[in-house]
């Protein structure tokens, strides 16, 4: 049975997120020890989820002493905005800072808890959080060598060509999802030929900056460099994922690198925690009530000395 | 050319707190959206009005469907939202008590809570805009929500979004999804005799994440779609189907040709898409309001203004 749950206290607010409006909702604890600011993954609205999840996480957190804000990202749920795809190189800290602003009590220590695609804005927001004192990555992707995309990259117009007019590629124009695969690597191919013909043409500005920001964020060492850097602030960090995650398999596989190393020598703030099924689509009720256990539990335990 | 998700997705600004409570988003063209909450008997319902520019002309009541597909149809109402507060109309949409922001809990879902909870947001938008009618759209069980909730207020026009006509049909596919998820799983279970018995034991299956609740699948599995219809009486009633298929399905067929026996005329109308509703986790693509779904929303604008779609 699920618990009873209280609309009573939540206020739902629009703030100024990094691309524009959002809409926000503060549950706020009666008598506040902490903040947690709850950046969910994309693909449900984040202030929601499914089975409202994320409502679940923030009326309980709140009862246990803790204000939440969870909110919609730009051009998702209820915020305006426009958004073909979410993409992991360009997490949205601005929506995280913005729905931050919302916390009545921003003096107090804050959590951030961010889902998939949310564990990348949360950590690009950390740094401009001086209150935070622990964060948790759930189901947090990392970087994998055999992106599709990057395969635009590596092969040549011949191959491509060639590739493309075979019968079960032409069928695969009939299909939404490979469809768009298909739209996105000529877009990167016809990207590539464009800066070969014209290798002199400098980006502008804002293009450039969006392009090294892209490639920063998209690489391992970056992303451990930024959790590094808030092991080294003492801040607590929890590792969180379903068994059935492929993004468990990526955490695996980056252990062999710096990704060990860091987990060895933050031993003393890193949790890390692996329960049964899935934890990015939420696709059964029991993933979803593990995710609820374990990261309450986690933000009831005493941070790190 | 603009994409009509794209028309009104910018341009919004803040604007503090709107009239009857709520927080307010002002767009440029003038609309605004109130998000807050309708205290009722029930609960706390959660609801979002988007208000025209000018004087409303019509107030329109949104049903949503209910959980995956519910987030399956989220955007899409959303920007219907924009496009008929900008056509005029106040319009609002509301979470069901025991879904989404609102207050309550799944398990405790009958199918007249739903239309209930329908009703006290109509009374709510008919009594903000002072106006005698209200117009209801609904998607998929929603819109048998809508079509019970019309009853209550005759003369206003109802506009079906991929109604089920069969509601045991409507529940073999919601079995279904769920058999599909636990086996991409690796689980197995129970089916038929065996899977009824637990579900009313347990009060809750769970459909890919998604608590289904017995008292829902109880109060609903016996309505008969027409007599719903008949039941809302004379008014401006339309179908839109969601198919890859021009032509309209056979049981929506039936379901119109019974209606007109009894004096209900139905219009129908199939816009070129095909919702995979329960597997909204499984994919990107409700991120984006999909581009064949997205012609349910000027054909709805275009009906509730009074013209042919």
């Amino acid at each position: 049975m699920t618990e009873a749950l209280t609309a009573a206290a939540d206020v739902p607010e629009y703030v100024e997120g990094g691309d524009g409006p959002l809409l926000a909702i503060l549950t706020p604890a009666e008598n506040p020890v902490a903040n947690v600011v709850m950046c969910a993954g994309g693909w449900h609205g984040g202030s929601v989820n499914a089975n409202r999840m994320v409502v679940q996480f923030a009326r309980r957190v709140a009862a246990a002493g803790r204000t939440v804000v969870r909110f919609d990202w730009h051009g998702a749920g209820e915020s305006p905005g426009h958004i073909r795809f979410f993409r992991l190189d360009d997490p949205g800290s601005g929506d995280v800072l913005g729905a931050a602003k919302l916390l009545p009590d921003a003096g107090l220590p804050t959590a951030l808890v961010g889902i998939c695609i949310g564990t990348r804005a949360a950590l690009a927001a950390a740094p401009s959080l001086p209150t935070l004192d622990r964060i948790a990555l759930v189901s947090f992707p990392l970087p994998t060598a055999r992106a599709k995309t990057k395969r635009a990259e590596r092969i040549g117009a011949a191959t491509a060509l060639r590739e493309g007019i075979r019968p079960s590629a032409i069928r695969g124009w009939f299909q939404p999802a490979t469809r768009r695969v298909y739209v996105k690597f000529l877009r990167l191919k016809w990207q590539a030929l464009t800066r070969r013909l014209k290798p002199t043409g400098a980006a502008a500005p804002n293009e450039e900056a969006r392009r090294r920001a892209t490639a920063s964020a998209h690489d391992l060492e970056t992303l451990v460099a930024q959790i590094a850097e808030l092991v080294d602030r003492g801040i607590d960090v929890l590792f969180l994922f379903g068994d059935q995650d492929a993004s468990y398999e990526q955490f695996l596989a980056a252990q062999d690198g710096p990704l060990g190393e860091l987990l060895e020598r933050g031993a003393a703030n890193i949790t890390v925690e692996v329960v049964p099924g899935d934890l990015t689509g939420y696709s059964s009720l029991v993933s979803q009530t593990a995710f609820i256990e374990r990261v309450t539990g986690w933000l009831e335990r005493p941070v790190s000395a | 050319m603009e994409t009509i998700d794209r028309r009104l997705a910018s341009g919004w600004s803040t604007s503090g707190n709107g009239a009857h409570g709520g927080t307010m988003l002002t767009h440029e063209s003038g609309i605004s959206s109130v998000a807050g909450f309708l205290d009722t008997k029930r609960g706390r319902l959660f609801t979002v009005r988007h208000r025209p520019a000018g004087e409303p002309k019509r107030a329109v009541v949104v049903c949503s469907p209910i959980l995956a597909e519910a987030i399956r149809s989220q955007r899409r109402e959303l920007v219907l939202g924009w496009e008929l507060s900008a056509a005029g109309a106040t319009v609002a949409r509301f979470h069901y008590l025991g879904a989404g922001n609102s207050d309550g809990t799944p398990e405790a879902m009958t199918f007249d809570g739903l239309v209930a909870d329908a009703t006290a947001v109509a009374h709510a938008v008919q009594e903000e805009t002072g106006l005698p009618t209200v117009d209801f759209v609904g998607t998929r069980l929603g819109a048998l929500v809508a079509a019970a909730a019309a009853a209550h207020f005759p003369g206003g026009s109802l506009v079906l979004w991929e109604p089920p006509t069969d509601l045991g049909r409507y529940y073999n596919e919601v079995f279904r999804a769920r058999m599909i998820g636990l086996l991409k799983r690796g689980e197995r279970s129970a089916g038929g005799k065996d899977l009824m018995e637990a579900f009313a034991r347990d009060g809750v299956i769970d459909v890919i994440g998604n608590p289904l609740p017995y008292s829902l699948y109880e109060t609903t599995i016996g309505l008969d779609v027409g007599d719903l219809l008949v039941a809302a009486g004379p008014r401006p009633m339309h179908a839109i189907q969601m198919s890859v298929k021009p032509d309209i399905r056979p049981g929506l067929t039936t379901l119109i040709e019974r209606c007109a026996k009894a004096g209900i005329p139905v219009e129908a109308t199939s816009v070129h898409y095909d919702e995979a509703w329960w597997f909204g986790a499984s994919g990107y693509t409700f991120v984006e309001v999909e581009s064949g779904a997205l012609e349910a929303i000027p054909a709805t604008v275009a009906i509730l203004a009074g013209e042919t779609p």
